[in-house]
């Protein structure tokens, strides 16, 4: 549904995305995770069609919308990470004014805000001043905004970005109430925690390059270098370092008590023979057990490793 | 679309009255304006006419003299706030971080600039309309005529719009509030007093070396008033100085009586680089279109 191809941004002489292909089906709520800089940001304002890419196309549902800016603005609702408002103006009448950019008038627009204001439960909140509300209501109320036209598509720049632990659930309740309609959702976040759970798929941006991307459940338990393998030796631990240091695919050692968690980056195959290696030359193992990674390991170990899967970055 | 809006109206437009009328300043606007108005109009009319108490005569034309000044303070106010309400309109939506959500939005990028300078034009058409009762005190002798009066209001109007495009320019390429309130200043002061200067200097010079013998007259003279076209206030000689209208401004001898119309032409072109303004500043709020590769 949503298709990034060869996107590539560059401000000046800085390239900040180079050559990104997303596929994004209908209904997915795609995480997009990465450190400060990666491109996050930049990636949605092409997609809502602030800044246009230095080259690449991205399509909804095979419509090149950088070029058919009539179509883009239809069908993208796009929630910017900073939050502006007008001062003196009231939460309806901030919706209205939005609601008629979009072209509603009369009767029409009363009616799209109401139902807006009651999707984001914001509909006690009407009269109030928009600088009157919390952060966690402004991000309530810019979604409300991000919505009001119907997209099929969102693409949300950090919307949990500041707000409470209460406010943030509301807002988690509302993106799933969203994705359950039937919205493709693009949401970037660096609360990986918040995203992982939500989120149908998500990818990890570092310098402008998709590192990884995939189902959420496939990328956790496919990196078989970020999750590190714990075995318990009960005999001969220090042959055990010694033949774990010396093996190639092991990438790291570490040891408390009798246990020793290594990061391998081979297949279960080598696993196998690592293992009967170990057993051969003495050692008696107690347990083995690969540890499912958190996202925060993931995120950083994909992050700030040189060299992943043998390949460059 | 259905449910759109029946009067059409530009929604940045509606929503920036919407704001202003909600603000103390524009009171404030309007009271200080016609206080200030209403005293230069009176004094001018206390010293034109009350002299004849002493000599029993009373010059007529004088009040000339007065509609002159109103229309100076008139256009002068014009100068002067219409670049602090425009200069600001694009880049004080940056700064409040809702440019973004509006270039996501339908509106596209020439509808958001005219609804900026539209809303300034209200302001200004607001302190116009209101000065009504003062500027009326031109009637109470005669010799003013309602289609002066009209010009008048056209001309600042016209100056509003002008000044308006300049300020939204600025504001879209600067993208800074205060630096483009100084920009649409500085382009202000440079056509009221540069252009003055200019053709004064350059009279000056035409005088001194004979160029006038060399050149056949002052009919050569004539042309560099044309750089007044760029002036507010050049249309307004036009509009309120009864002898020697523009020429006086520039201080250039007609030698013959032009059949010009300098104001005509000075509101068409003035409206013309409004536009050119207009456009450059829609063109700013347009993502560049950089090269893309070809794609099915």
């Amino acid at each position: 549904m949503l298709q990034l191809e060869n996107i590539s941004i560059a401000y000046g002489k800085c390239k900040v995305v180079e050559d990104l292909n997303l596929d994004i089906a209908e209904g997915e709520m795609f995480g997009l995770v990465g450190p400060s800089g990666a491109g996050k940001t930049s990636i949605l304002r092409v997609i809502a069609g602030i800044i246009k890419p230095n080259g690449g196309a991205v399509r909804v549902d095979d419509i090149n919308i950088v070029v058919n800016e009539k179509k883009r603005k239809r069908m993208i609702g796009y929630l910017p990470a900073d939050f502006g408002s007008y001062e003196s103006l009231k939460v309806s009448e901030y919706l209205q004014f939005y609601a008629s950019t979009y072209g509603y008038g009369g009767k029409k627009t009363t009616e799209v805000c109401n139902q807006a204001l009651s999707f984001v439960h914001l509909e006690q909140r009407e009269n109030e001043l928009v600088d009157g509300l919390s952060r966690g209501m402004k991000q309530q109320l810019s979604l409300a905004r991000s919505i009001i036209h119907n997209p099929r598509v969102l693409v949300l720049d950090e919307p949990y970005s500041g707000v409470d632990p209460i406010a943030l659930k509301e807002i988690k309740k509302i993106l799933v109430k969203l994705r359950q309609l039937g919205k493709t959702i693009l949401i970037t976040s660096h609360m990986l925690p918040e995203i992982s759970d939500i989120c149908t798929s998500f990818g990890v941006l570092d310098r402008g390059k998709m590192i990884i991307h995939g189902k959420t459940e496939e990328v956790i338990t496919s990196i078989n270098v970020i999750n590190p393998i714990v075995i318990q030796i009960l005999e001969g631990e220090e042959k055990a370092l010694k033949i774990l240091k010396e093996e190639v695919l092991v990438r790291t050692v570490s040891i408390e008590d009798k246990r020793i968690a290594i990061t391998f980056s081979g297949d279960e195959y080598e696993q196998a023979k690592l293992l009967t290696k170990l057993t051969n030359s003495g050692v008696l193992i107690g347990s083995y057990n690969r540890i499912k990674g958190d996202f925060d390991a993931l995120f950083n170990a994909i992050v700030h490793q040189p060299d992943l899967n043998g390949g460059e970055r | 679309m259905e449910g759109k809006d029946d009067l059409n109206i530009n929604a940045i437009y509606q929503k920036e009255m919407l704001l202003n009328s909600r603000k103390m300043r524009n009171f404030l606007y309007i009271s200080f304006f016609n206080l200030f108005l209403g005293a230069v109009s009176l004094i001018m009319f206390y010293s034109f006419f009350m002299k004849s108490n002493y000599s029993g005569m009373i010059q007529y034309e004088n009040i000339f003299q007065v509609f002159n000044m109103i229309g100076v303070t008139e256009l002068g106010m014009v100068c002067v706030m219409v670049p602090l309400l425009t200069a600001g309109s694009i880049a004080g939506e940056k700064e409040r971080k809702t440019l973004d959500s509006l270039l996501a939005s339908n509106l596209v990028s020439y509808e958001v600039i005219i609804g900026k300078i539209f809303s300034s034009i209200g302001i200004i058409m607001h302190l116009i309309v209101s000065s009504f009762p003062i500027v009326s005190i031109v009637f109470s002798i005669g010799g003013v005529k309602i289609t002066d009066i009209v010009k008048l209001f056209a001309l600042c109007l016209v100056a509003a719009i002008y000044i308006g495009s300049v300020g939204v320019f600025f504001s879209a390429w600067i993208k800074r509030t205060i630096a483009a309130t100084v920009g649409t200043y500085i382009y202000v002061l440079s056509t009221v007093f540069g252009t003055v200067f200019l053709v004064r200097i350059f009279n000056i010079f035409w005088s001194s070396n004979n160029l006038a013998v060399k050149y056949g007259g002052s009919f050569e003279q004539e042309k560099f008033m044309y750089i007044g076209l760029l002036n507010p206030f050049f249309s307004l000689s036009e509009v309120t100085c009864v002898k020697n209208k523009v020429s006086s401004l520039y201080q250039i001898s007609l030698i013959k009586d032009s059949s010009k119309s300098w104001f005509g032409l000075s509101i068409t072109v003035q409206l013309i680089l409004a536009l050119i303004f207009i456009l450059a500043a829609s063109k700013k709020l347009i993502p560049s279109k950089r090269k893309c590769q070809k794609q099915k």
